[in-house]
């Protein structure tokens, strides 16, 4: 059924050959379906057991959406509308509806960067107990993710399309959302085996990742700040997709329109695959003997 | 275990037959970090002093299909190390390794299952993990369950489940995927005595229809009963391979003598402090270790003798009168 044929004298020399995806490719050729039911028992094994199950899946975000709403809109009035430049004119939007857009790919984000990063070390017992190609675990984990992603998108569309309306503009989405999958699944082949190497890395993500909500334009609009920063906002790459879910939703406007930032998201998606490639195979062989 | 696989029918191994699994050379260094900043720091650098521990040295070995072949050696030998790259779990640093077939592994039988979910889910997400289609794992679902004999709490939640259930739904799982290369460790303590004695039989039946089988055991006996040939591995190196008889031997030999060389260590040791202590008369009880040392040694001395003259024995009459190398 299987046969493996290892060739590693390279990694006791030091080298480091970077075979470009093939190894992440063969671990997932034939096992589409494994990986799809995979993804479903990641679901179950967070929800089960709990009254309202998947209901959890909503409650959440919907809890932390009210409470920042109420802090913006209730607690500091006069932050109730956020103005946003498109092509010279002055948009007001709802703060609401605006923190709504773009809190839904931010919950995806998190999820994915700090979950990501523990995918290995959380499945410890498929690396070091059966022979598993330990890259789909990082795929199935991550489309885990994404199933409550496309939920909580959804309802967020609902509420988009009755307050606000749709528009043609809205099928971006579906440029947004697989960009997004892949974005997050091509990192954590990195941060994954690297926090199984060592929890230090895995704190450090955690401990950074509520200062990163506040770099990242959720709840105001990144777009409006003094030049230098606006400019720097550009290169966090979550702005990317957060004012992209606005960009088509919300601001009637495409994703190339705006070049500099379409051209620093594309180099930096690029580096984080190539990365993620040369992570996990310098690394992949070396994961069960310090797990 | 004893004496149950005795009187089991032996099959027959063609030994012209392709090997089903093939190490060539193979040598695995496991890297010791004195701490964790260390391990943090090799993610980014390599280090430059680094403390080893060679787990595998420079192992060849050949299986062929329908083999038993049973794995001898003491504690740090390198058995388990051999076993997870059978297992595909470990990679080795040098040589090759060749697996050619569907490994079972009766070494932990619990592990992976999701304690929130029912057993039967947990049959089907155990199967996904080892690589089974929907359809295979539908054909071995009602064996499993029968196997295990779950009755009702087949479909309660694994958490549920006392330990004895657990390693019953494990084992069940295990033997009947039916695998082509099976690797037991003394993993046959499971749930009471009625349940071992069918894992047992269970396990008696597989190895009878010819599946290559791999055998840890700290018992020699139940070894011999099951393995016709065996390996014995010390500090990583094979020591010796043949059969399972001889094998055993060249263990014990191997293990008398060390054992003699640390007791000797001791009694130097202890020698010496008693000689340039003052007044011997408060030295009473290391004079009485010193005097079990000696006579421990003795009888070691004596039982080296006696495993020489089987070991000569058995290669006298299975050999033939051609001498053997002693160190092969």
């Amino acid at each position: 059924m299987q046969l493996h044929l290892y060739r590693i004298e390279s990694l006791v020399k030091g080298e480091i050959e970077i075979v470009f995806l093939k190894d992440i490719i063969k671990e997932h050729k034939g096992f589409g379906k494994q990986i799809m039911m995979l993804a479903k028992t990641e679901l179950v094994k967070t929800y089960k057991g709990a009254a309202i199950g998947p209901g959890w899946a909503i409650v959440k975000p919907a809890f932390t959406i009210f409470v920042y709403w109420f802090a913006f809109s209730v607690g500091i009035r006069h932050l109730g509308t956020v103005h946003v430049d498109i092509h010279g004119h002055d948009l007001q939007l709802d703060r609401f509806l605006f923190m709504f857009v773009g809190f839904i790919p931010w919950f995806f984000i998190s999820d994915s960067i700090v979950k990501g990063a523990k995918d290995i070390r959380s499945h410890r017992q498929y690396v070091t107990k059966v022979n598993f190609p330990v890259s789909t675990i990082m795929t199935f984990s991550t489309i885990s993710r994404f199933y409550v992603h496309l939920a909580l998108t959804g309802l967020m569309y609902i509420y988009v399309a009755i307050f606000w309306g749709v528009s043609w503009y809205n099928l971006q989405i579906l440029f947004y959302m697989p960009a997004m999958f892949l974005f997050f699944l091509f990192l954590s082949w990195s941060t994954a085996p690297m926090c199984a190497f060592s929890p230090d890395l895995e704190n450090a993500i955690t401990s950074v990742m509520s200062g990163v909500f506040w770099l990242t334009g959720v709840v105001y609009n990144s777009y409006d700040l003094p030049t230098p920063l606006r400019q720097i906002m550009l290169f966090n790459p979550m702005n990317f997709f957060i004012n992209g879910y606005r960009n088509a939703l919300l601001y009637d406007r495409w994703f190339f329109e705006y070049k500099t930032e379409f051209v620093i998201f594309l180099v930096e998606f690029i580096a984080v695959f190539l990365l993620g490639v040369y992570n996990y195979n310098r690394l992949r062989k070396k994961i069960p003997d310090v797990l | 275990m004893d004496s149950f696989f005795q009187n089991m029918h032996r099959r027959k191994v063609d030994m012209n037959s392709e090997p089903i699994i093939v190490l060539k050379n193979v040598s695995k260094t496991y890297t010791l970090y004195k701490n964790d900043s260390e391990r943090f720091r090799a993610l980014f650098k390599k280090p430059k002093k680094l403390t080893t521990h060679k787990a595998l040295d420079n192992v060849s070995l050949e299986i062929r299909k329908g083999e038993a072949v049973g794995i001898m050696g003491d504690n740090g030998g390198g058995k388990s190390t051999l076993l997870k790259h059978i297992t595909g779990v470990t990679f080795p640093d040098e040589g090759e390794i060749h697996v050619n077939g569907m490994v079972a592994a009766l070494l932990e039988l619990t592990a992976g299952f999701v304690l929130e979910m029912t057993g039967r889910e947990n049959i089907r997400l155990k199967g996904y993990i080892l690589g089974l289609k929907d359809e295979e794992i539908d054909k071995i679902e009602e064996n499993v369950i029968d196997f295990a004999e779950l009755g009702v709490y087949i479909d309660q939640p694994v958490r549920t489940y006392s330990s004895g259930m657990k390693m019953r739904l494990g084992f069940a799982i295990n033997v009947n995927i039916s695998p082509d290369i099976m690797v037991i460790d003394e993993a046959l303590a499971v749930g009471d005595a009625s349940f071992k004695t069918k894992c047992k039989a269970k396990i008696r039946q597989i190895i009878e229809t010819g599946v290559t089988v791999l055998y840890v055991s700290h018992n020699a006996s139940s070894v011999e009963e099951i393995c016709e040939r065996s390996i014995f591995l010390k500090k990583g190196k094979k020591i010796f391979d043949g059969p399972t008889k001889e094998t055993h031997l060249v263990y014990l030999l191997d293990k008398r003598k060390s054992q003699i060389a640390q007791r000797e260590k001791k009694i130097k040791e202890l020698k010496k402090v008693i000689d340039n202590a003052e007044d011997k008369s408060l030295l009473i009880d290391e004079q009485e270790t010193l005097d079990n040392h000696i006579a421990k040694v003795e009888t070691f001395k004596k039982e080296i003798a006696d495993y020489e003259i089987k070991l000569e024995n058995f290669r006298k009459e299975h050999y033939g009168d051609k001498a053997v190398d002693s160190d092969q």
